[in-house]
């Protein structure tokens, strides 16, 4: 009895589930045509390409909900991406100038930074109506959400400091002063450190979120923009988009141990840890870098499309 | 009244001199030269010489401040551009630098030239441009300040050096 169910529950399992074991994908923006690249990691090869708003830039995934948050800087709206189809379900009106974007894991709802009118736009992603509308500081930019959801980390480009926001009330909790510029930001997997990375004064600020402090300033190359960790947290890959390079850090004593050419004016950064790959988004070479992270040796060129950023993490795995 | 807006922009400067949009502008432009990829790298890599093969710039006038190396473009309407060199490879045969201040309509400018030998005693230049318009603020967006005049500035004087780089290291 118990192993018919056990059998019956495991096909009925395998008919709901279909993508469960489904290869990693990148989500990667093209700001030159107006469209999103779906790269299939595991034969480097483009599946789709989707036509969304005008200017996208950042990208947001939840893999739970099975869906994507594209943000369209110069049309204002998000579009939002069913991955089992990879089609635009619905475009939602997000402010004047919408750029970083992140979601709740479950995709109920989303963040977006709006650069001009800087403000952060709290969005039920269901209903498309706008929860809560929070004045920060000057050009917010990057966006993360703390493991528990708690609190929604931004950084604010043009008032050099990183805000920490309570996502249940909307209070401003702190405004850490780090870097000039800070654009990207990424958090280790276990929530305990954010960093900042830092456009003009060419380095990364390390946020140790309980204190809310700097404990540690990594200097990287020129024009740092993006940044993500690997899957326990032990390496930080940044990318530099005037030296066209990506610089791989020891998180254990914040030294650069690797820093390699990749396709140039690099943005996005993504890592997979189904592959244990980088992937960098190549704005000026219209492409994805692929770096294996274990040799941190370039493996591979992906053409994507014109002037790819994808800024935010844009791999969707574990689906 | 006078006094006032006087005081605003002066108000407004530091934050127009640090801020731009959030989206960069790309040109890129691409020119084979029959002549050997050392004679075009001399040229394009001359920072202090840039009237040797730019038809737009009359005279050029090379500065070291602070262990760096800036020079400044005299047009030939007699406008100026201030640039900053940010690196120079020989062996890969590139250059990079940026515009400080000038009368192009650009903001955040950065720019790279690359020159690569293409065999058959060919050579390929490409130029390579990233960078904001002119006005930085919230829209709406003054006329000779938006992305299109920046993007025809930066356009044209590439295509014309190209072209021109061509003729002279070709020494017709």
């Amino acid at each position: 009895m118990s192993s018919s169910i056990l059998l019956i529950t495991f096909f009925f399992f395998s008919l709901v589930a279909p993508a469960v074991g489904a290869p990693a994908l990148a989500y990667i923006t093209n700001q030159g045509n107006d469209t999103v690249s779906v790269v299939d990691l595991e034969s480097s090869k483009i599946i789709a390409q989707i036509p969304v708003g005008t200017k996208p830039v950042g990208v947001a995934v939840s893999p739970q909900a099975r869906r994507v948050f594209i943000t369209n800087v110069e049309s204002g709206n998000v579009s939002v991406i069913d991955t089992e189809t990879n089609k635009v379900l619905t475009q939602i009106p997000a402010g004047v100038s919408p750029v970083g974007i992140t979601t709740k894991a479950d995709g109920s709802t989303f963040y977006v930074a709006d650069w001009f009118s800087n403000r952060i736009l709290v969005i039920d992603a269901i209903s498309g109506k706008q929860l809560r509308a929070i004045e920060i500081s000057k050009a917010p930019a990057g966006l993360m959400l703390s493991r528990d959801e708690k609190v929604l980390y931004v950084a604010n480009r043009d008032s050099n400091d990183v805000a920490f926001i309570d996502t249940s009330t909307g209070a401003i909790l702190s405004r850490i002063p780090v870097g000039t510029h800070p654009f990207g930001i990424a958090l280790s997997p276990d929530g305990t450190r954010l960093y900042s990375v830092n456009v003009w004064s060419n380095n990364v600020s390390v946020i140790d979120t309980a204190s809310r402090k700097v404990v540690a300033t990594i200097p990287v190359g020129d024009h740092p923009y993006c940044a993500a960790l690997n899957a326990d947290g032990s390496r930080l890959y940044v990318s530099n988009t005037q030296a066209d390079t990506l610089s791989v850090i020891d998180t254990a004593n914040f030294r650069t141990i690797a820093t390699m050419d990749v396709g140039a004016t690099p943005e996005g950064v993504g890592y997979s840890a189904e592959r244990n790959q980088v992937y960098v988004a190549s704005w000026m070479e219209n492409e994805v870098t692929v770096v294996d992270a274990a040799t941190n040796k370039v493996v591979a060129h992906i053409p994507t499309g014109k002037e790819s950023r994808a800024f935010g993490p844009f791999i969707l795995e574990n689906r | 009244m006078k006094k006032t807006l006087a005081l605003l922009a002066a108000l407004l400067l530091p934050f127009a001199a640090a801020a731009h949009g959030p989206t960069p502008l790309k040109s890129v432009e691409t020119v084979t030269i029959k002549a050997p990829a050392a004679k075009v790298w001399a040229l394009v890599s001359d920072f202090g010489a840039m009237e040797k093969w730019h038809p737009a710039v009359k005279s050029t006038k090379i500065e070291q401040k602070g262990g760096e190396t800036f020079r400044t473009l005299t047009l030939q309407d007699g406008g100026t551009i201030l640039e900053r060199l940010k690196g120079k490879d020989d062996a890969d045969m590139q250059i990079k630098y940026e515009i400080v201040e000038g009368v192009v309509p650009v903001s955040g400018y950065n720019s790279k030239i690359t020159v690569k030998d293409a065999g058959n005693g060919e050579t390929k230049v490409e130029w390579f441009g990233r960078y904001y318009r002119k006005y930085v603020l919230n829209p709406p967006i003054p006329a000779g300040e938006d992305d299109e005049s920046a993007k025809k500035a930066i356009d044209g004087i590439y295509q014309s050096g190209l072209a021109n780089l061509k003729k002279v290291a070709e020494g017709k």
